[in-house]
């Protein structure tokens, strides 16, 4: 894990508290157990045998006490770090919106009544974002590992994924649950940019709106032009609640769609050719 | 409408390789293939070696809860073997060069085979199968409360194993996961009958293991051998209760949440539809409900197994008994409270996350005594590693890795950083390698002369654990630490080149766990080989303390001549310390045994039949199935010669053979108990005044 966000950080940093948390309740064990074997063993083992003991008030009260205690610490920490990196809460003053929609196998982003992409979030350096997120097909989740962690997208519900950028990086999203035949092109390139090519970007010229979701609507992978007129004020939110709005039912990914199918062999060999390409450039 | 529903010409396994021959539908075909003549190769032999009419009379029609216990566990024991070889190609695709030699459908069939069979098809059958043969015996019964109940449980989880085999065979399985979320799995996004063959074989073994559970309790509730109260009855017995308990109420909202998603399927419902007032969480929220008191249905009766196989071999009484039982019983409640730590990511509140965190660790404390107490169960003991206590040795430390990633994942913030990735892959397996199937494992190890007269190859069992232990680390210690990189899971290939060093080394341990499964078939196979040098028809081949153990193996159809009155919790320990080789008889009375029947096998069997048809829109199959049931039931219900009668005398005469075996067997040392003059009887001599 290598965090460039401040959630992202916290993450990573509550992952480590709790793992040395534990130790105390674990080391005991995986210490004292190879200990015992070695010691009381049948053969060659230096223990004494005591074949009736079986209780210790002491003892007891020490291992319900030990792990109790550990257990209202880590309680506390989980109480505090959840509500402090709840996903729904701004990370700054005035975030960023973002309105996404997941759907098989593509991710639109709109930047309310400014510009809409596909597959491709554009986002200023060190600023809080506040991503709405729906989808129209299966259920997905929306995931950018080194800024945050993940949150559902599900077709007629709303959720909330808050964060701030951090320094200047180009990063991957995805979708990271099982959506059928193109799972593993799911994703999205994340930019985090400086704020003048930030501004520069919404200013970057675009396709029509209508071009748009005809087009996603129709495909299953993505190829082709990124970036387009927002939609009409609202479009979102009324797609949050019928996700037929974007996507006719899911019909254009059924599996046993053959044509489709073939699109989608060709789609997974063209991106493994540039990832191919891409770490060989990264060798040189 | 065509009388065959939805069944079509490419449905059967081998077209679709014809039609596109490629690596994919080879493997798929081959798979089929595999299944047609394995089942032709076992009609073969059945009939070459004239097995049928054994089969039938002494397996297939059989009431006794040992024999119905023996056929869970060889069915639980095809499933693994199906189950592991699912694995390995599945490592071994994500080790190939991208995009591998599987579709990513089939991929995604895959893993969601491995992980229903894995669930429902090997850990289910093999825990109700131990429960079967060990509990009576443990509690001084002499069979289930309801015999003929426990063999329909048994058929119907048969018939639905053989659903999933079917998928192999015919049409597809689904692609969903073992989870099955909708709206992926609804008609819309997986029209196919997948969807239907997952739903229809939960069904029939769920309603299986609901009976089991309700079968369970009873027994325990009713048949304990006269003194022997609740607090008397040995560990496992008590796990018995506490997952019977959770069986009992947790299959409900799994076959609720089923019947539900094949209405939206076929009846045009909406319940988890994304449009029309559905909403898919109820699926989540319905799934878990069933799907984490399941977690500890499948863990308990491993922690019962621990409980009993670590005193023996440590020859010392088990420490802090009540509190393993409390803690069992804790687990138990507070397993039905924390369902909603699988999906911290839906987008509810901070602080019901918190709460559900809060309760997840929770569990931690009273899991974490039990592992403490079977250590101090060792301390000051004299330890003799067998098979089933290097098992057992193995799971302690194994799953307090897996507990302390368990409470990681507990808090939902590091829960948004590791959901649907290859750490919560590796952690699951974490806890249920070690926390079920090897308590199986020991516990089949250490309880197989009751069923079969004879102990299992030591040699052979000994190297099956270290595989497995070895296999174990090398598969999933690498996936926690490319889960952290941002490995997700059921990706059908990897395009990120940093992760294949850690995958090759997965792909290495999966190989590993298959040696371990294939010692453990020659381990079987040396043992029926030099079945008369590892007999123990005296019993108590370890120095055993349960009840059990006052038994000669293998054990009798009537399990007890004369049901023994209880006073302690180790009974068989006192008697011995008395000096007795045989419990004192208490009176000879006739009993009364259930008649063999075929009715529960012919119900369970109509019942797949009519399963298969509605996996494929053969609505009519469906209705005239039903209708068998029933007539079937009814004919059964009229029955009223079900009864044979074990008279006095001859559980006397029984009695006296066993007395006589008992007294003409030499008593054995531990220093030769894993030798062939183990014939049982087996004594720690140091400690024999």
């Amino acid at each position: 894990m290598s965090p460039l966000g401040p959630i992202a950080a916290a993450e990573k940093s509550h992952m480590i508290v709790f793992f040395l948390w534990m130790l105390p309740v674990c080391l005991p064990i995986l210490i004292g157990l190879p200990w015992i074997l070695i010691k009381y063993r049948r053969k060659g083992g230096t223990g004494a045998y005591h074949p009736e003991w079986s209780h210790s008030t002491l003892a007891e009260a020490v291992i319900w006490g030990g792990s109790s205690v550990a257990v209202v610490i880590l309680g506390v920490l989980v109480w505090m770090n959840t509500i402090s990196e709840d996903p729904y809460k701004h990370t700054g003053a005035n975030p960023i919106k973002v309105q996404v929609v997941g759907s098989e196998w593509k991710w639109m982003f709109i930047y309310p009544g400014k510009m809409a992409s596909v597959n491709k979030v554009v986002l200023p350096e060190n600023t809080p974002v506040e991503f709405d997120i729906t989808a129209t097909g299966a259920m997905q989740s929306f995931w950018i590992p080194r800024l945050a962690g993940q949150i559902y997208a599900m077709p007629g519900m709303q959720t909330k994924m808050n964060m701030t950028t951090g320094e200047l990086a180009q990063l991957e999203g995805f979708n990271s649950q099982f959506n059928g035949a193109a799972f593993p092109l799911d994703k999205f390139e994340v930019d985090v940019v400086t704020k003048a090519q930030y501004d520069a970007f919404l200013q970057e010229p675009r396709k029509p709106w209508a071009d748009l979701l005809t087009q996603f609507k129709k495909v299953a992978t993505w190829d082709g032009p990124q970036i387009f007129d927002a939609p009409p004020k609202g479009w979102w939110d009324k797609a949050s609640m019928n996700p037929d709005l974007a996507n006719e039912g899911g019909a254009a990914i059924l599996p046993d769609a053959a044509p489709e199918q073939k699109k989608i062999d060709d789609a997974i060999r063209n991106e493994l050719h540039i990832s191919q390409n891409q770490s060989q450039g990264d060798a040189q | 409408m065509s009388i065959l529903g939805s069944l079509k010409w490419d449905d059967i396994f081998i077209v679709p390789f014809f039609k596109e021959p490629s690596l994919s539908t080879g493997i798929a075909a081959a798979a089929g293939g595999i299944v047609v003549l394995g089942a032709l190769a076992v009609l073969v032999l059945l009939t070459v070696k004239g097995w049928w009419k054994p089969l039938w009379t002494h397996w297939i029609t059989t009431l006794d809860h040992k024999k119905i216990g023996v056929i869970y566990i060889v069915l639980a024991a095809i499933m693994l073997i199906r189950g592991i070889l699912e694995a390995v190609v599945m490592r071994a695709q994500q080790v190939a060069p991208a995009p591998g030699f599987l579709s990513v459908e089939h991929h995604a069939e895959l893993f969601s085979t491995h992980g229903t069979i894995m669930i429902f098809f090997v850990a289910m059958p093999l825990l109700i199968g131990l429960i079967n043969v060990v509990m009576p015996l443990q509690i001084g019964a002499r069979d289930m409360e309801f015999p003929f109940m426990n063999a329909i449980s048994l058929w119907l989880s048969v018939g639905g194993a053989a659903l999933v085999m079917a998928s192999l065979v015919v049409g597809h399985f689904e692609t969903g996961g073992w989870t099955a979320y909708p709206p992926y799995t609804g008609i819309k996004l997986s029209p196919n009958e997948g969807v239907d063959y997952w739903i229809w074989s939960l069904m029939l073994t769920g309603i299986g293991t609901t009976l089991s559970g309700i079968n369970f309790a009873v027994t325990i509730y009713k048949q304990r051998a006269p003194g022997m109260t609740l607090m008397k009855m040995p560990i496992f017995a008590w796990t018995t209760l506490c997952t019977a308990i959770l069986m009992i109420y947790a299959m409900v909202p799994l076959a609720v949440a089923s019947v539900m998603l094949a209405l939206d399927r076929h009846a045009g419902f909406h319940f988890f539809t994304a449009t029309q007032g559905g909403n898919m969480m109820n699926f989540a929220n319905l799934f878990w409900l069933f799907g984490h008191p399941e977690v500890y249905i499948l863990i308990l009766p491993a922690f019962g197994v621990f409980s009993h196989v670590i005193p023996t071999f440590s020859g010392k009484k088990l420490y802090g008994y009540t509190s393993l039982v409390w803690a069992t019983v804790a687990i138990a409640v507070l397993s039905f409270t924390v369902w909603v730590h699988h999906f911290f990511t839906m987008g509810q509140t901070a602080h019901l996350n918190a709460i559900f965190g809060i309760a997840t660790m929770t569990i931690g404390v009273p899991t974490g005594v039990k592992v403490y107490n079977w250590m101090l169960t060792m301390w000051r003991g004299k330890l003799r590693f067998s098979t089933a206590m290097l098992f057992s040795a193995g799971f302690m430390f194994t799953f307090v890795i897996g507990g302390i990633t368990g409470v990681m994942l507990a808090n939902p913030v590091i829960s948004f950083a590791a959901h649907n990735s290859l750490f919560l892959v590796a952690h699951f397996h974490n806890m249920l390698i070690p926390g079920l199937l090897f308590g199986m494992f020991a516990g089949i190890n250490y309880w197989f002369p009751l069923a079969f007269g004879f102990r299992l190859d030591e040699t052979w069992g000994r190297r099956s654990f270290w595989l497995w232990m070895v296999g174990f680390y090398l598969t999933f210690m690498p996936l926690y630490a490319i889960g952290l990189m941002g490995a997700p899971r059921r990706m059908a290939f990897f395009t990120d080149p940093a992760y294949l060093p850690w995958l090759l080394v997965s792909m290495v341990g999966a190989l590993a766990v298959l040696g371990g499964l294939t010692s453990q078939v020659i381990q079987v196979w040396v043992s029926i080989k030099n079945r008369e040098s590892l007999m123990v028809p005296a019993g108590d081949p370890w120095d055993g303390r349960g009840l059990e153990w006052s038994l000669g193996c293998p054990v009798p159809e009537h399990d007890f001549t004369t049901i023994p009155n209880i006073t302690s919790r180790e009974p068989w320990v006192e008697a011995k310390e008395r000096g007795l080789r045989v419990m004192e008889p208490t009176e000879f009375v006739d009993i009364h045994l259930p008649k063999n029947t075929s009715m529960g096998f012919l119900v369970a069997m109509v019942a797949t039949v009519g399963a298969f048809g509605l996996i494929f829109e053969m609505w009519w199959l469906g209705a005239l199935c039903w209708i068998a049931m029933f007539v079937l039931v009814l004919i059964r219900s009229y029955d009223t010669d079900w009864e044979k009668t074990v008279t006095a005398e001859e559980l006397r005469a029984d009695y006296e053979r066993h007395k006589h075996v008992v007294e003409t067997t030499p008593k054995v040392s531990l220093d030769d108990e894993f030798t062939t003059k183990n014939r049982g009887l087996v004594f720690d001599m140091e400690k024999a005044v």
